[in-house]
């Protein structure tokens, strides 16, 4: 990783990897490496404790990346690399950026990856085992055209490595996108934004109580699965659900499934480790300011065992509620009496619904039918935060290259 | 209500009234405090009964708080708007955004009253007199030109000015010192008791480490040096409180230097360190320490969320507030400068409070 402290420093960084040829869709060199970074973070028992790490290993196996290179191989057009892409990389999820960079990498583009100064102790792991791989002599050309950068806000290092490149990708919120976006790109170059993004998990009521009389294990195992997609990122990422949307047309019956659900839930207490980190009574502090904002809002308010969940019901979605979420352990829960009702809640911030208990069918069919708008991607519980190359309504292999077509 | 509730602590001493007594004093307020906000803030209602919180006569421990950042959120008042005498801002500092404090015309008079009494007694104690003090500030002019909106350190700046005279402002516009100024005020004063005041990093940074600079000293027979605002800056440049205190004895010669801790969200109620080096809260006001994680009571000597309650907030809700700094209770009663009540340390605030945003910015 280098600091920047000029436009000189960026031209030096520029010119370095145009000096280099793009490489090849699905090249070998990329999946060796790719393969590497997985088995590194996968088995290393200094990174077991880093469960996000973990994941974006197991992402990464060659098992996933060819049968991704096979899917994307067979179709009749051809894809290649676009050029260099400038990342510029959130800072509240520490390993987002290498999704997206090595999706950009393994389509052969040149990347120029701008890391969040704040940084973090999870930033410093995966970017030291990605710095070792690339110092392998076989991998010096990937070590050349992939150039990790770090500069506090200048809008001239920003302005210069915009204009230079193919692909810029801008990890929001929506703020750093619209004052990144005042950096100009050329005509030709296209933006890949991920805006802030609000996800929800979708529980049918039924189903959980038929569960609790017959299947109580298969019970706590959703009631973990939530568990994980809530807290894993400490509900920071665009994926985590922060809404629970109960389905069901009897009302007794919703509140008796939220009965058995919570209870569960609560079997599930903090980690342990969570409670040395340092930031976690600011998560607190946070979540008690924002769970008042909306108790004052006349919202009802129903503390979990402190100090896990706090739960918020509302009559209707407001953007306004959507906005003053602070993550955390927050989560609104809204009823509905049949799943077309969904129409009534999502806007076009909106991206992962996490379901249990309802049909798959009938969800495609809502959204086929143009019923349903705006969700972007289903998954079972449990599933919220895994990576996919499809993300937030974009195929990203396509973002980041280009197609011929040959007829 | 009216205000003969604060009125009747107008008489008290500031340092006392042992704790127990203080706490029967401070629960008849506060309850009252309760159903008033109750009533006249909406927000609040709402609070109550979305939280589940009751309103019996509790002891003022158990009383709902409010999380000190809800100002920032929200504008909350107990009075309809054309009562509305003054505003108050605090200087946002992790972000833009900034508390808003209203104050009816007796919610001011009220604050600055408090704020003359418990610095009167610390002038007394330190055998200055009660008498106006020639006043040193280590602060430009600019930052007290607006009078409509007051920012943090505009307030506390016009908040202290009444107890000093002949005031004369050590920095320039661009906060760099005025030596004419500072030289001239020496020479008048330098054999008489004065009050310095100023923002504590910014006394370090323009007045103790610019005079180094310079090679200036100025030896005052009988000064008080009273600063406030927070060590986060200073933290950061490891100047603790000890090398605080040395830095000014050199620049200033034989100085006592004391510390306050406070909030524009409770102004008028501040909290002074001692000769012992702690801060002492006022009869007008007391101090809980939370556990961080389960917010239970966390007792003397164990590390916290600091909660300050006082019994001057009528115009807003601000009565009892969950604050973002973390601080150790020390004791009560027993405090060796022989204060009575409870006294205590700040560590600062809490690791990136407000600033963990959903969606958070690399800049």
């Amino acid at each position: 990783m280098k600091i920047l402290n000029s436009t000189d420093d960026a031209k030096i960084i520029v010119s370095t990897i145009s000096k280099k040829a793009l490489g090849m869709c699905f090249g070998s060199l990329q999946l060796d490496f790719c393969q590497q970074l997985s088995q590194t973070l996968v088995t290393s028992s200094s990174i077991r404790q880093y469960s996000e790490l973990v994941a974006l290993g197991f992402w990464c196996r060659p098992a996933h990346l060819q049968q991704l290179k096979k899917d994307y191989l067979q179709n009749t057009h051809v894809y290649s690399a676009r050029g260099l892409v400038f990342h510029i990389t959130p800072g509240n999820v520490q390993s987002m950026f290498a999704y997206s960079w090595l999706l950009s990498l393994l389509m052969g583009n040149q990347n120029i990856v701008r890391l969040s100064s704040r940084g973090g102790e999870v930033l410093t792991i995966l970017l030291e085992v990605i710095e070792t791989i690339l110092q392998q002599d076989e991998f010096s050309v990937l070590k050349q055209s992939n150039q990790f950068v770090q500069y506090d806000y200048d809008t001239n290092l920003t302005d210069f490595f915009s204009e230079c490149c193919d692909i810029r990708v801008i990890w929001g919120g929506d703020q750093t996108i619209e004052k990144i976006r005042l950096s100009r790109i050329s005509a030709k170059t296209r933006d890949v934004v991920f805006a802030d993004r609000f996800s929800f998990a979708l529980i049918d009521a039924y189903a959980i109580l038929e569960l609790n009389d017959v299947k109580k294990d298969e019970l706590k195992k959703i009631a973990n699965s939530f568990y994980k997609d809530v807290l894993l990122y400490g509900q920071q990422a665009c994926s985590s659900p922060r809404l629970i949307v109960w389905n069901g047309k009897d009302k007794k019956i919703i509140e008796r499934a939220k009965k058995v659900f919570w209870s569960c839930v609560n079997e599930f207490l903090m980690d342990e480790n969570k409670s040395d980190d340092s930031s976690f009574p600011t998560a607190i502090s946070n979540k008690i300011a924002h769970t008042q904002f909306f108790a004052m809002q006349g919202l009802s308010v129903i503390l979990e065992s402190a100090p896990n969940f706090y739960r918020i019901q509302l009559d209707d979605f407001k953007e306004v509620y959507q906005a003053h979420h602070c993550g955390e352990g927050l989560i609104f829960e809204m009823n509905i009496s049949k799943l077309d009702k969904l129409s009534e809640i999502t806007n076009k911030s909106f991206q992962t619904c996490s379901y249990y208990g309802v049909e798959l069918q009938e969800l495609r069919e809502l959204v086929s039918q143009g019923v349903v708008h705006n969700i972007l991607r289903f998954v079972p519980i449990g599933h919220a935060l895994d990576f996919d190359s499809y993300w937030d309504g974009m195929d990203l292999f396509s973002e980041f290259s280009v197609i011929t077509t040959f007829s | 209500m009216t205000s003969s509730m604060i009125e009747s602590f107008y008489e008290l001493p500031i340092y006392d009234v042992a704790q127990k007594e203080k706490e029967d004093l401070l629960n008849n307020v506060l309850n009252q405090l309760n159903h008033h906000h109750y009533k006249k803030c909406s927000e609040f209602h709402n609070l109550i009964h979305s939280m589940n919180y009751s309103l019996t006569n509790a002891h003022y421990f158990e009383h709902p708080f409010l999380s000190v950042r809800l100002f920032k959120m929200l504008e909350l008042k107990s009075i309809s708007s054309n009562k509305v005498f003054k505003q108050l801002n605090s200087s946002g500092t992790s972000s833009q955004i900034v508390s808003k404090i209203f104050l009816d015309a007796q919610g001011a008079k009220d604050q600055s009253k408090i704020l003359s009494k418990i610095l009167l007694d610390l002038f007394e104690k330190k055998g200055l007199g009660k008498k106006r003090l020639p006043m040193l500030l280590i602060e430009s002019p600019a930052v007290v030109k607006n009078k409509m909106s007051f920012s943090a350190r505009g307030a506390g700046i016009q908040g202290l000015s009444f107890l000093g005279r002949n005031h004369t402002y050590a920095l320039n516009d661009d906060m760099t010192l005025n030596h004419q100024a500072i030289n001239e005020f020496f020479e008048k004063f330098q054999h008489e008791p004065v009050l310095i005041f100023g923002f504590t990093f910014m006394i370090w940074k323009y007045f103790i480490e610019a005079n180094k600079m310079h090679d200036k000293k100025y030896f005052f027979d009988q000064a008080l040096l009273l600063h406030g605002g927070g060590w986060k800056k200073l933290q950061s440049m490891a100047v603790s409180n000890q090398t605080f205190k040395k830095g000014i004895e050199d620049a200033l010669g034989n100085v006592s230097v004391h510390n306050f801790y406070g909030m524009v969200e409770q102004t008028g109620t501040i909290y002074v360190e001692c000769e012992q080096g702690y801060l002492h809260a006022p009869v007008f006001s007391d101090v809980l320490i939370r556990d961080p994680l389960t917010l239970e009571d966390a007792g003397i000597g164990k590390e916290g969320v600091i909660q300050l309650f006082s019994a001057l907030p009528e115009s807003y809700p601000g009565h009892s507030l969950l604050t973002e700094d973390l601080g150790t209770l020390i004791g009560q009663d027993n405090c060796t400068c022989g204060r009575k009540g409870r006294y205590f340390t700040v560590k600062g605030r809490l690791a990136r409070a407000e600033n963990r945003g959903c969606s958070d910015t690399f800049q």
